[in-house]
């Protein structure tokens, strides 16, 4: 028994030693491949594509195979990936990225800058899915092999999370686009750490390592080929398959439900983990509808609704209530604000009739408010998913108290998609999740989709944010546009989710960047 | 006369099918949602949905689409997956075997299961015998196939630890599948051939053979069972349409790659062409099983063929 923990402890200690010695070059130690063994996730479905210009869903297996030239790190600082260094121009109009010179893609072929103007090329074309996020571009030129610029319309900031996204920002082997054509979303051809061994659609997919990648994001503890030989994705589409799965310890990672994380934490075999999510979860007004059109009901609604009873009960605690419009995991998020609202608009269901009988509402003899014979009974659209029905429920118990009549209609998430633009609800439950405080011009542009709300003030405001180059001026317009929707009120902001993953008590060294790719697959190690 | 019987069968069995690959076509037309923003996401500009609903021939007059949908269809080309922009017909031939498989161990248990309960509880009629099988059938009938699935799936993979949870590997992945919608059926045939069985049993011809002294084994089967189980064919037969269809639960529960996922990641997709070409192949199936069915009912009971 000591004598096992001996070669353990020895096991553990000796690289750390190397590492410390090593300091300056910790790349050495960690490019002969060290551990192995074959990691299994448990994913909910099968990815349609890994064509990035074909898709605009992008989750953890697309993003295993490709690099981009950046990366994010854990505080949100732009990092190395494929690109060493890069200059922006005095103006923000010139990007000059100079590339890492011994990067091969999967093909054996090298990326050269030749690869990386193809690649943002062909995110422009008309057909490119993701092309609305590089508007921005308006030529990408190559300087030499290794350095390539790209050339701006405008100053734009929210490039940085397109050049640090793995999937979106992927390098992908021109040769291998030409040779596949729409095939190549099927046998795609990166320079990511993992290589596509197996894909069965609806059953699984198997990578295995890239012995020879060198690249990785500086700030990964290991930046040559994975620690693990394979990784598995298991598509699974029923949860509690899932969750006797994980539990069983036949798979080594899985999301969790809110519901289960009790009974999982008490398992020994299982580590549970949370993280806070980027998105944010509202119940958004249809600005053109009635009743939202008077501001008295929009306010009310504020203080109608208890997010702390919705976040301590339907999501068991693993969710915080917000009122800004960016939750505390994106740049933007500003704390005074928050507690400034928190202030301004508490839970009271007193405030809540009086504002709206101070906008003119009078109760009726059926308990709820009425104004010029309509009575306040709306509904909202919520889709077909346990918790967010809950929510709803909750939302309906909390308005019932304050004299309104919340009807809650279950519809399908690909309804919601292609109606709400059209403004055919009239509320809805809804979510939106980024990496940067961009995501509110997308959602409020022009009106946004969702909430319809055409606000001339907003909307230039957004767009100066998403021009604005200046860290601390854009986080400043950040918060001003937060301060004129909390004046405005299109909607009541309600909580901020946090992730719950679960790993297989085997694995270690699990870290979690929640600014850019999430979990950090190279860094893990099996340790049987 | 024979001939006739199936031919007029097979005419029947073609202007099923007409209507279905309509009804098929239709539905998607009628159900609300945006093919053309799923795909593209949200963010996508209007020429881009105008440019992709032209590639994908949705901008056409539906009696073209449906034309080029079955001309195609014909021909066995179901065209491609607007989302993964895979071929549909090797999608659904890669995966069909998986769910037919499992449909057939599910029929083959659900009939040993179902006619030996069955038989059982007719020659022990209003005994003990009787009663247990009877409330085993009930038991069969009403439960809700997920909550059998799992039930199994607690006894012998987290507990006995004898089959995999959950995925498709070999053959031990499609023994739970296969049990929980044998189990499920068993129940419908075992009441069938209880029921069946009894009648048979009181006709003369049964006395008779008794009467001659035949074994009681032979009586049973020979005489007694060879008449009845013309209903529980049927019964099969019909079964094994729906079973294809009722493998969406197990599918993903036990998280099969068949067919009837195929299915649903088609639907909250809203990939039009894989839907229809999962449902037409399906309803293909269900309708040639039904007239194989039929054949093969008129085959067992000459009588049929006069009808």
């Amino acid at each position: 028994m000591r004598k096992e923990f001996k070669i353990f402890a020895l096991v553990l200690i000796v690289p750390i030693i190397a590492a410390t010695l090593l300091g300056c070059t910790p790349r050495s130690v960690t490019q002969q491949p060290a551990g192995g063994g074959h990691f299994i996730f448990a994913w909910v479905s099968d990815l349609p594509t890994w064509d990035p210009d074909r898709t605009t869903w992008s989750e953890l297996p697309q993003s295993l195979i490709y690099d981009g030239l950046v990366e994010l790190d854990m505080d949100g600082n732009v990092t190395g990936r494929l690109a060493r260094r890069w200059e922006l121009s005095e103006d923000g109009l010139r990007w000059r990225f100079f590339l890492r010179e011994d990067v091969y893609f999967h093909s054996g072929r090298k990326m050269t800058a030749d690869a990386v103007k193809f690649r943002f090329d062909r995110m422009r074309q008309p057909d490119g899915a993701n092309r609305g996020m590089v508007s921005s571009i308006q030529e990408v030129n190559v300087i030499d092999t290794y350095t390539v610029e790209f050339v701006l319309s405008f100053p734009d900031p929210t490039l940085w999370n397109i050049f640090g996204s793995a999937f979106f920002g992927a390098i992908i082997d021109p040769v291998a686009v030409a040779e596949l054509g729409e095939e190549f979303g099927a046998k795609p051809v990166g320079t990511g750490p993992w290589i596509i061994e197996e894909h069965v659609s609806g059953s699984h997919l198997t990578l295995r390592r890239n012995e020879n990648y060198r690249w990785g994001a500086t700030y990964w503890d290991n930046q040559g080929p994975p620690h693990m030989e394979k990784i598995t994705f298991r598509f699974i589409p029923d949860e509690t398959t899932r969750m006797l799965e994980i539990a069983q310890g036949s798979v080594d990672y899985t999301f969790v439900p809110p519901g289960e994380t009790a009974r999982l934490r008490q398992n020994n075999r299982v580590n549970v983990i949370t993280y806070p999510g980027n998105g944010i979860t509202y119940w958004g007004f249809n600005m053109k509808k009635w009743p939202w059109t008077d501001e008295s009901v929009r306010n009310a609604m504020q203080f109608a609704i208890n997010k702390e009873g919705i976040t301590q009960h339907a999501l068991e605690g693993l969710a915080r209530p917000l009122w800004s419009a960016l939750p505390p995991s994106i740049a933007g998020f500003n704390q005074a604000h928050e507690d400034e609202l928190r202030a301004r608009f508490p839970f009271s269901p007193d405030r809540a009739r009086a504002t709206l009988e101070a906008g003119g509402w009078v109760r009726g003899t059926d308990g709820i408010y009425a104004k010029d014979g309509q009575s306040l009974r709306v509904s909202v659209w919520v889709r077909n998913d346990p918790l967010q029905v809950r929510i709803a429920e909750m939302i309906e118990s909390d308005l019932a108290a304050v004299g309104v009549d919340l009807v809650i209609e279950i519809v399908e998430q690909a309804r919601i998609t292609s109606d709400t633009p059209q403004g055919l609800h009239q509320s809805l439950i809804w979510q939106y999740g980024w990496w940067d405080p961009i995501i509110l011009w997308f959602v409020f542009r022009d009106g946004g989709i969702r909430m319809h709300h055409v606000n001339e003030e907003l909307h230039n405001l957004l767009l100066t944010g998403h021009q604005t180059v200046d860290n601390a001026e854009r986080m400043q317009i950040y918060l001003q546009a937060q301060r004129l929707l909390a004046e405005q009120n299109p909607w009541v902001v309600l909580y901020f989710p946090e992730v719950i993953v679960a790993f297989s008590d085997r694995v270690e060294n699990i870290r979690i960047n929640h600014r850019g790719p999430g979990l950090i697959v190279n860094d893990l190690r099996l340790t049987r | 006369m024979s001939i006739a019987y199936i031919v007029r069968r097979f005419l029947a069995a073609f202007g099923v099918l007409i209507g279905v690959s309509l009804l098929v076509f239709l539905m998607l037309q009628l159900i609300p949602g945006d093919p053309v923003y799923q795909i593209l996401g949200e963010m996508a500009t209007e020429e881009q949905a105008v440019a992709m609903r032209a590639r994908l021939g949705l901008d056409q007059p539906l009696h073209i689409q449906y034309f080029r949908f079955m001309s195609g269809a014909l021909r066995g080309d179901l065209g491609r997956s607007i989302v993964t922009n895979r071929s549909i017909s090797d999608e659904i031939a890669r995966r069909f075997p998986l769910t037919v498989r499992i449909a057939l161990y599910a029929v083959l248990i659900q009939s040993i299961i179902g006619c030996s309960l069955g038989i059982l509880a007719s020659l022990k009629h209003r005994k003990w015998p009787d009663n247990a099988a009877m409330l085993g059938a009930l038991l069969g009938v009403s439960s809700p196939s997920f909550w059998l699935a799992l039930i199994l799936m607690l006894v012998f993979s987290v507990w006995l630890e004898w089959l995999p949870i959950s995925g498709y590997t070999d053959w031990r992945s499609l023994v739970l599948p296969s049990l929980t919608l044998g189990l499920l059926g068993g129940g419908r045939i075992a009441r069938m051939t209880r029921s069946s069985m009894l009648e048979v049993l009181r006709q003369d011809y049964v006395r008779t053979a008794r009467a001659k002294g035949l074994a009681e084994r032979v009586v049973v089967f020979k005489h007694a069972f060879k008449n009845a189980i013309i209903p529980i064919i049927t019964l099969i037969g019909m079964d094994f349409g729906s079973l294809l269809g009722g493998a969406l639960i197990t599918e993903t529960v036990f998280a099969i790659p068949g067919v009837a996922q195929l299915a649903i990641t088609g639907i909250s997709r809203r990939d039009f062409p894989m839907v229809q070409g999962v449902v037409l192949v399906m309803a293909v199936v269900f309708t040639m099983t039904n007239l194989l069915v039929d054949i093969v009912y008129s085959l067992v009971n000459p009588r049929i063929r006069y009808q």
